[in-house]
């Protein structure tokens, strides 16, 4: 800072003139005034915040756990068939680590494997762990099956009601030909389908189709067989109206493209 | 001209001034004392440092709004009240000259001028009187307070500590320094 000015011999002022300038009471209002409103206060904003962020953390946590019981429900009655239960004990260690398409490489061929030789001894079992990985996302679900003396003695179900199916496959290997001369995916005559959804790979990146109808889209069948041979093509989110007219949720479909 | 006679208070008064105190931090109407006690020096610390009287009135209106704004942040450590107020003064002081409201001033008078002489060794001359009051002009801020407080406002190097939040050695250290300045431009004149 600069000194601008230096006077000598100023004038000095009176301690009366001084003592006149006094004025208590405006400093008092003044002070009053200046006064920082608590909604301006650091305290304020800081307590709002929190109740903001804990308030965001909760309704988070909720919608996790809501959406988390929503799959234990969906999972669990996948469970209901037994011959899912040996899938899930053959490969509930080697999927932890395992790339998504290894995951259902796996689930298909021994859902064929069981579907042709269903064998009861396989489903002595105390827990099974049905462990499933999308993306990076990680559900674990343990449901208890059976004793461990019982013998279950019940075949398998091969097809659930109201299974879709393209080509009449449900799950496994269907040939690029099969697929090409399939317009439409297939359910008994009790359900109607009327949207779905296909995860494929369309040559760049795993896409998510959403189609709002039964039919099988040419485009669609030609990125598929493009990209897909030997690849998982899982069609899920299949939606149904049932003979009442209500809307049904529907067993996915999982195919292997083959040549 | 002294400027802060009450600084050296007995402990009586310093008690009385702190009971003052523990009122005004509940009841703001209870300041009043205070401000009374203090205005008077308060104003001239900050007069004497501009050229605005009606700014000097206004800056110290500011100064004992903000005490009583923040009064229930004050402790007391043994000394004058005053010096938490001086600081107040010294910090909205500098903060108008920095949005240029006023300007920063010196006020001198002729007998501080002579006294200032005999601090620097030279000869009580008219001649020396005009190269002193040249050379002061010239000085940096910082040491221009240190010299106006000790020399002009007789302070001492306790209080000038207090002000500056600044040990009493330091402030003995700077002023001495700053004398030291003064002397090289009174020197580099000649």
């Amino acid at each position: 800072m600069e000194i601008k000015k230096v006077n000598l011999d100023r004038q000095n002022l009176s301690s009366s003139y001084i003592e006149k300038k006094q004025d208590f009471n405006h400093v008092l209002k003044s002070a009053k005034m200046t006064k920082i409103p608590t909604w301006k206060s650091p305290w304020f904003y800081g307590a709002v915040g929190l109740s903001s962020v804990a308030i965001v953390a909760m309704v988070f946590t909720n919608y996790n756990i809501k959406k988390e019981l929503d799959d234990k429900k969906a999972t669990l009655k996948i469970n209901n068939n037994p011959s899912k239960a040996v899938i899930a004990k053959n490969a509930s260690k080697s999927m932890e680590e395992a790339p998504i398409t290894q995951i259902a490489a796996a689930h298909s061929s021994t859902l064929q494997k069981e579907a042709l030789s269903p064998n009861p001894s396989d489903l002595k079992i105390e827990n099974v762990t049905i462990e499933t990985k999308v993306d990076n996302a990680k559900e674990f679900i343990s449901a208890p099956l059976a004793e461990s003396t019982t013998q279950i003695s019940k075949t398998p179900v091969k097809r659930q009601i109201g299974q879709p199916t393209i080509n009449g496959i449900a799950n496994g290997i269907i040939r690029v030909d099969h697929l090409k001369n399939s317009n439409l995916i297939e359910s008994n005559s009790s359900f109607e389908i009327t949207s779905y959804e296909v995860q494929y790979f369309n040559g760049r990146q795993d896409v998510v189709a959403q189609i709002r109808s039964n039919a099988i889209p040419e485009e669609l069948k030609d990125q598929i067989i493009a990209n897909n041979v030997g690849e998982m093509i899982f069609i899920t989110g299949i939606k149904g109206l049932d003979e009442n007219g209500k809307i049904v949720k529907l067993p996915s479909i999982n195919l292997k493209l083959s040549k | 001209m002294t400027v802060n006679p009450m600084y050296h208070q007995t402990n009586q008064r310093m008690e009385e001034e702190l009971s003052w105190i523990r009122r005004a931090q509940k009841d703001p109407e209870s300041f009043g004392p205070l401000y009374k006690k203090y205005h008077e020096q308060i104003f001239r610390y900050i007069y004497q440092r501009m050229d605005d009287e009606e700014q000097a009135f206004d800056i110290t209106s500011q100064v004992f709004m903000k005490a009583l704004n923040n009064l229930h942040k004050y402790e007391y450590r043994g000394v004058p009240f005053s010096s938490w107020l001086y600081r107040i003064a010294k910090s909205e002081l500098y903060q108008s000259f920095r949005d240029r409201k006023s300007e920063r001033t010196v006020n001198i008078e002729s007998y501080q001028l002579f006294e200032m002489i005999d601090e620097i060794e030279e000869d009580n001359s008219e001649m020396n009187k005009k190269r002193l009051f040249a050379s002061l002009a010239k000085l940096k801020e910082k040491d221009m307070q240190l010299i106006e407080m000790r020399f002009f406002e007789k302070r001492s190097f306790k209080e000038m500590g207090e002000i500056l939040e600044i040990t009493e050695n330091n402030a003995k250290v700077k002023t001495f320094r700053a004398i030291e300045k003064l002397k090289q431009l009174f020197n580099t004149k000649s």
